[in-house]
């Protein structure tokens, strides 16, 4: 039986927020003591490269690598940045902590500064996040106030003050270069890299943007050394990660488990399963960039490159549980919704791709695409990934790509049989009613729309011209007169 | 003010060694924006009231704390007593009486609010 | 610098580090398609957002296709811009940009000049493989300069960087998001309705007909065609040197007679010359001018014959509208000549007179229209074309300018020396009030009439001339972020001047909004500049002063400058605009 360990959300639920003295218990600021005291910038670096601590926000891309390229810039300024504009809809982990925990994210960034030789770090928290933002605030004054933030802490030469940024609320300011540009003031859209942000980041300076849960990793990798991170998770990705449940699963929150652990672990052991009886049919992660991985394939052992491997993506660690019931086709018209109404506008495969893209889906679902719909939606895909300017546009197709390679057959009964399994898209099912009606006209009297005919005593019809698929009769149906079948293109 | 990683280090040893002299209860309330929107501080203030009510606040500790991860619970509670602890959910307004009955009053580690133990952390 | 070696298509290059595969490309003369990318190299402005994605490229061990337009070279890169997947990924852009784009090219005024459908056409893009919902924005006509047809918009940017990088205006951005992105003015207000300037700069880097001018070309063939009406032309100095290009000329070809010949064969029953009018306000503002030096009046006197510069100082430095000098535009004080002086010389009513000027400039059109520039109560001006406009409307009629006679302008209106022809190149106009300032300041004959310190394209000169034992000061800024620039020093009282000329082009009406596209070749501009102090250096007379048409209008109307009939006529004043 799989346990959670809490590396992350190791104070979480623990301490009051709050309170100083709680952190402090905790071992609070201690790693940020032991930097300033007993190791130069260039030993955190090389602590946090050691660790193998790979960025939490989706990437996963190696943490003291990055610092490593900050601190070697020659400049006067530089900045540390922590990207708590979680706008993966569905996770939330970001939020959790610093509501839970606020000290352990300032205390790791004051850790960074030093690292890369920064004094001026800002959190851009989504403004949507009212409760983190306050916590946030008064743990700084009392870091403040004690001499853990701001001039000479803890008695060192190191100065390092935070500044909280309010996140515009769209999703394309989670991308590092756009939310930069929102932080100066300009329009929250991405710019090309090279130049990467830890050569040439806020306002031009060297900046490192880090996620929360990667720095909240930070201070624990201090105090209990590289090794001991490294003996967690998986050769490739060491430690734990923080996985958001939901959908067709029992216990739907927040985990940490280490790395490697099995999806079925995850959704059996952790989550208590799928609801009702149901049976998991796929699990979804990586949010709007991810993909569906199916059944088959729940016995992998999560990391970065199992996940990418299977078509999704670590992400910021949503998981999703579909269960039969689910359609594949409409769940990945789902997310490229997400996409077409997030994507910044900027570049054309993304700004009209995706458009595109979302309509050609739209004609899967509702029966009128043909046999060269499925062809238009790989190329289309290919070319968006391939020709967009941010990891928003080169990810967007993510979902529909991974369900076509392992649901192709759902796809095709759409698209041939003009079919929806799961009866999900409305315009390929309707209801009708079979000759065991005895005239109750319980139906026809709840029809919103009062489409369904017939004598008291006499079997009823449903006029599917007029019928909206509510689902109403089906539902009061005490005879089990009304069925649900495929078909009813004709009617729409 | 700590003017240097000793000072730090002491008074965090303080705060870990300082023993409360009877057997006090800490109460420790999931206040997160999940646990506040399922009615946390509601559930807080009430079990402040009735601990209040029944004089028996000077060994009971009601604290705010984060989130505990457990949505499907929400609103969450550990309840913890020296070295053990529960963790209870949910606990809605009117469990109040009942769990400050079952579980403040006496040492029951089982009932229906009871949803499991806490978790491992790498500072255990 | 340190070098870079790389191969694009299997040819190996070294490039300085730093350099973007796009140029490295064209350095083997590799063509690489790109919309959205524009480098104004004279003017230190590129355009390098990467945002249409057309330019993209594959580079070996990438998983994405790179755009070469924003992506440095690299040691060791091997770079294929024309593979199967690179090219496909090109077509399928277009289609895309194509599907959301209203395919009027048939009727779109930009057509034949428009580098989408350039693109499309290269592309041999026949089909639209993925068609679905257009975007639907209201047009906005409701000014005199610029049309702004935002569903033709491709999101490159360019006017944006024009606007805020270059002009420092800040009209045009990006709004909204996703699928509604689309590039306008803040509160998707009109125009007219924001500081919008009419400079035009803007409508000329746009490589669609999402901006295009306003034109009055059926008003022109309609009045041409009236009987009852005298309609006389004027042309102003920068478009003798630009409209060859729109006839396949080489850019810098002097088009001036040829120019006079194509309008009179248009029906012009007077074809005038802008420079006339030109010299005019250098009698009127260097008159002021040492007034305000002699007499301690107010300075820096600026320039005023560019309206969008104008609109700049009145709507963003509202406590110096009173500085600059009080004469009108080139433009304006012809109409008023035109239609107050010869007009009534020739026994024509002045109601009846059209005056049609052709000029390099779309607030041109802005200015023609202010409510002030009239006299009598008759408008100085009628209707304005651009450079560009009046190639269409030869084109149209059927005129290959080129292939036609040289002709004189007409009398007395036509006559003009060297010193108003530089008008068109920013620092001429101080070049020419300096000419004429220092011979009547001094009583002496100017040996050196050429004052190379105000010439060329840079964005701030200043200077130093000596009025025998007097010492002005002069700065001309070309492009409104330069003058931005230069006044907020003059604000701060950083920089103190006598005189300044500001144009708000790049480089000065050479660079107008309505001349004929360049395409982001600025080496073109400086060929038209050339040209222009060309045309000036042969020119038998080369101040203002000295045009013996000029004296005979003071004598038999003016008196003299600055009189009161002058003021009447010649000089306006300016207003305190607000946003
Ligand atoms: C469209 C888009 C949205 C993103 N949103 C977030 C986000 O909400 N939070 C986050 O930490 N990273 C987000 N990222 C990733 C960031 O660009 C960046 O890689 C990350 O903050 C780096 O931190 P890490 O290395 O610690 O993960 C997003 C990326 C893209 C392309
Ligand atoms: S990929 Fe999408 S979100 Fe990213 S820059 Fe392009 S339009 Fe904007
Ligand atoms: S599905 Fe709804 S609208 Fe259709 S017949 Fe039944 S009740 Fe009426
Ligand atoms: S903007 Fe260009 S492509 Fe579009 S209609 Fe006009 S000419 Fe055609
Ligand atoms: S005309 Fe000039 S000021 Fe107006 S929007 Fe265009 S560039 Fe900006
Ligand atoms: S208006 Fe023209 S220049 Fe401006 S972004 Fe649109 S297409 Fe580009
Ligand atoms: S510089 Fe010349 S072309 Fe440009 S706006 Fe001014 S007057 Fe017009």
């Amino acid at each position: 039986m799989i346990e959670q360990y809490r590396i992350v959300l190791r104070n979480c639920g623990v301490i009051d927020p709050d309170s100083l003295d709680d952190y402090i218990k905790q071992y609070g600021y201690q790693a940020l003591g032991k930097t300033l005291a007993e190791m130069t910038p260039a030993d955190v670096v090389a602590e946090i490269e050691g660790a193998g601590l790979r960025g939490r926000g989706g990437g996963g891309f190696p943490t003291g690598f990055k610092w490593k390229i900050a601190a070697q810039q020659k400049s006067d300024t530089k900045f540390v940045v922590c990207n708590a504009d979680e706008g993966d809809p569905g996770a939330f982990m970001d939020r959790s902590v610093i509501e839970g925990d606020p000290h352990s994210i300032i205390e790791a960034m004051a850790i960074a500064g030093y690292a890369i030789g920064a004094s001026m770090g800002y959190v851009y928290v989504r403004a949507e996040y009212p409760l983190a933002i306050e916590r946030l605030n008064r743990a700084i004054d009392k870091a403040k106030e004690k001499g853990l933030l701001g001039d000479n802490i803890l008695g060192s030469d190191f100065s390092f003050d935070l500044e909280i940024k309010f996140g515009a609320g769209a999703f394309v300011c989670g991308e590092e270069t756009s939310l930069i540009h929102s932080i100066e003031g300009y329009r929250g859209e991405p710019t090309t890299k090279p130049p990467f942000p830890a050569v040439e980041g806020l306002f031009g300076k060297p900046t490192i943007v880090n996620n929360v849960e990667t720095f909240a990793n930070v201070p624990a990798i201090i105090l209990k050394g590289k090794d001991w991170f490294r003996s967690i998770g998986t050769e490739s990705s060491p430690g734990t990660k923080v996985f958001a449940l939901a959908g067709k699963i029992n216990n739907t929150g927040l985990i940490e488990v280490p790395m490697g652990t099995t999806i079925n672990q995850i959704i059996f052991e952790i989550g208590g399963g799928i609801p009702n009886g149901k049976k998991a049919k796929a699990i979804q992660t990586g949010g709007p960039s991810g993909g569906c991985i199916p059944v088959k394939y729940f016995d992998t052992a999560i990391d970065y490159e199992s996940l990418k491997a299977l078509e999704s993506m670590m992400g910021s660690g949503g998981m999703i549980v579909l269960d039969e019931d689910t359609c594949i086709v409409d769940t990945a018209k789902f997310y490229l919704d997400f996409t077409v109404d997030e994507s910044c506008g900027k570049c054309t495969p993304c700004r009209i791709g995706n458009k595109r893209l979302l309509e050609l889906l739209e004609k899967v679902t509702n029966g009128t695409a043909d046999e060269n719909t499925l062809n238009d939606i790989q190329s289309l895909s290919q070319v968006i990934k391939d020709t967009s300017l941010c990891g928003l546009g080169q990810t967007s197709p993510n979902p529909v790509l991974s369900t076509l390679k392992f649901f192709p057959e759902e796809y095709k009964e759409h698209i041939v049989d003009k079919k929806c399994s799961a009866f999900v898209c409305k315009e390929l099912y309707q209801y009708v009613i079979n000759d065991s009606c005895v005239g109750c006209t319980l139906c026809s009297k709840k029809c919103p729309v009062s489409c369904i005919e017939g004598e008291v005593k006499g079997v009823h019809i449903i006029v599917q011209d007029d019928c909206i698929k509510c689902g109403k009769c089906y539902e009061v149906c005490k005879f089990n007169s009304v069925d649900l079948v495929p078909g009813g293109l004709s009617n729409v | 003010m700590f003017n240097n990683l000793d000072e730090l280090k002491t008074y965090s040893d303080e705060l870990r060694n300082k023993k409360e002299s009877c057997d006090c209860v800490e109460v420790l309330v999931g206040m997160s924006s999940c646990g506040i929107a399922a009615g946390a501080k509601e559930v807080m203030k009430a079990l402040q009231e009735i601990i209040e009510q029944r004089g028996i606040s000077g060994c009971v500790k009601v604290k705010q704390t984060g989130c505990v991860g457990m949505c499907y619970n929400e609103p969450t509670m550990e309840i913890k007593r020296g070295d053990e602890s529960i963790l209870l959910g949910p606990v809605n307004v009117e469990d109040a009486e009942n769990v400050v009955d079952m579980h403040i009053g006496n040492e029951l580690k089982i009932s229906k609010y009871v949803i499991g133990n806490k978790f491992k952390t790498c500072l255990d | 610098m340190s070098k870079v070696k790389l191969t694009i298509n299997g040819v190996s290059i070294e490039v300085e580090k730093g350099t973007t595969i796009l140029e490295a490309a064209k350095s083997l003369d590799i063509g690489i398609p790109t919309l959205c990318y524009v480098d104004l190299k004279e003017f230190n402005v590129k355009n390098k957002v990467g945002s249409c994605r057309i330019c993209v490229v594959e580079v070996d061990g990438r998983n994405n296709l790179a755009p070469s337009c924003c992506t440095p070279c690299e040691e060791g890169m091997v770079v294929i811009t024309n593979s199967a997947r690179v090219l496909h990924a090109r077509r399928t852009i277009l289609q895309l940009l194509l599907s959301d784009h209203p395919k009027e090219c048939l009727t779109c005024k930009k057509s034949g000049e428009c580098e989408l459908q350039d693109l499309a056409a290269e592309y041999r893009v026949h089909e639209i493989r993925y068609e679905g919902e257009e975007s639907s924005y209201p047009a906005d006509r409701a000014n005199k300069s610029i049309y702004r047809d935002p569903n033709k918009c491709i999101m490159c940017r360019r006017c944006e960087t024009a606007c805020n990088d270059m002009q420092k205006v800040g009209i045009l951005s990006g709004t909204e998001r996703g699928f509604g992105a689309v590039v306008d003015t803040a509160a998707h207000s009109k125009l007219a309705d924001t500081y919008c300037t009419f400079c035009g700069q803007c409508v000329s880097v746009c490589p669609t007909g999402a901006l295009t001018s306003i034109t009055y070309n059926q008003e022109v063939i309609e009045a041409l065609a009236d009987p009852s009406k005298v309609v006389i032309a004027q042309t102003a100095p920068a478009v003798r040197v630009a409209i060859g290009e729109s006839f396949a000329e080489e850019p810098g070809t002097i088009s001036t007679g040829k120019m006079v010949a194509a309008l009179k064969k248009l029906n012009f029953d007077y074809v005038f010359d802008t420079d006339f009018a030109a010299d005019l306000t250098i009698m009127e503002e260097a008159n002021e001018m040492l007034d305000r030096i002699k007499n301690g009046g107010k300075l820096p006197i600026l320039t005023s014959c560019c309206p969008a510069w104008v609109k700049l100082l009145e709507h963003q430095f509202p406590e110096m509208v009173n500085i600059p000098s009080s004469a009108k535009s080139p433009q304006q004080m012809f109409g008023a000549v035109a239609k107050h002086y010869w007009a009534k010389k020739m026994g024509i009513d002045p109601h009846n007179v059209v005056v049609v000027s052709v000029m390099p400039c779309l607030a041109k059109k802005y200015e023609s229209a202010r409510e002030e520039m009239k006299s009598d109560g008759v408008p100085d001006v009628d209707y304005v074309m651009s450079t560009r406009e009046l190639a269409v409307l030869l084109k149209e009629s059927g005129i290959n300018m080129s292939n036609l006679k040289e002709q004189e302008y007409d009398n007395p209106l036509g006559e003009s020396t060297g010193a108003a022809v530089i008008f068109g190149a920013a620092g001429g106009v101080l070049e020419a009030a300096l000419r004429t300032a220092y011979e009547w300041f001094t009583g002496k004959e100017l040996a050196e009439v050429n004052f190379e310190a105000v010439r060329g394209i840079d964005g701030i000169k200043s200077a130093e001339i000596d009025l025998d034992g007097t010492t002005v000061k002069v700065a001309q800024a070309s492009g409104l972020g330069n003058a931005r620039e230069l006044l907020n020093k003059i604000r701060k009282g950083e920089e103190a001047y006598h005189a300044i000329e500001i144009m708000a082009c790049p480089g000065g009406c050479i660079n107008g909004g309505g001349q004929p596209f360049i395409h982001g070749d600025t080496s073109i501009i400086k060929k038209r500049q050339e040209a222009l102090y060309n045309i000036d250096s042969n020119e038998e007379i080369r101040k203002s002063h000295e045009n013996p048409m000029i004296k005979k209008l003071y004598k038999e109307w003016l008196d003299k400058p600055g009189s009161h009939e002058a003021h009447k006529y010649l000089h306006t004043e300016y207003f305190e605009r607000g946003i």
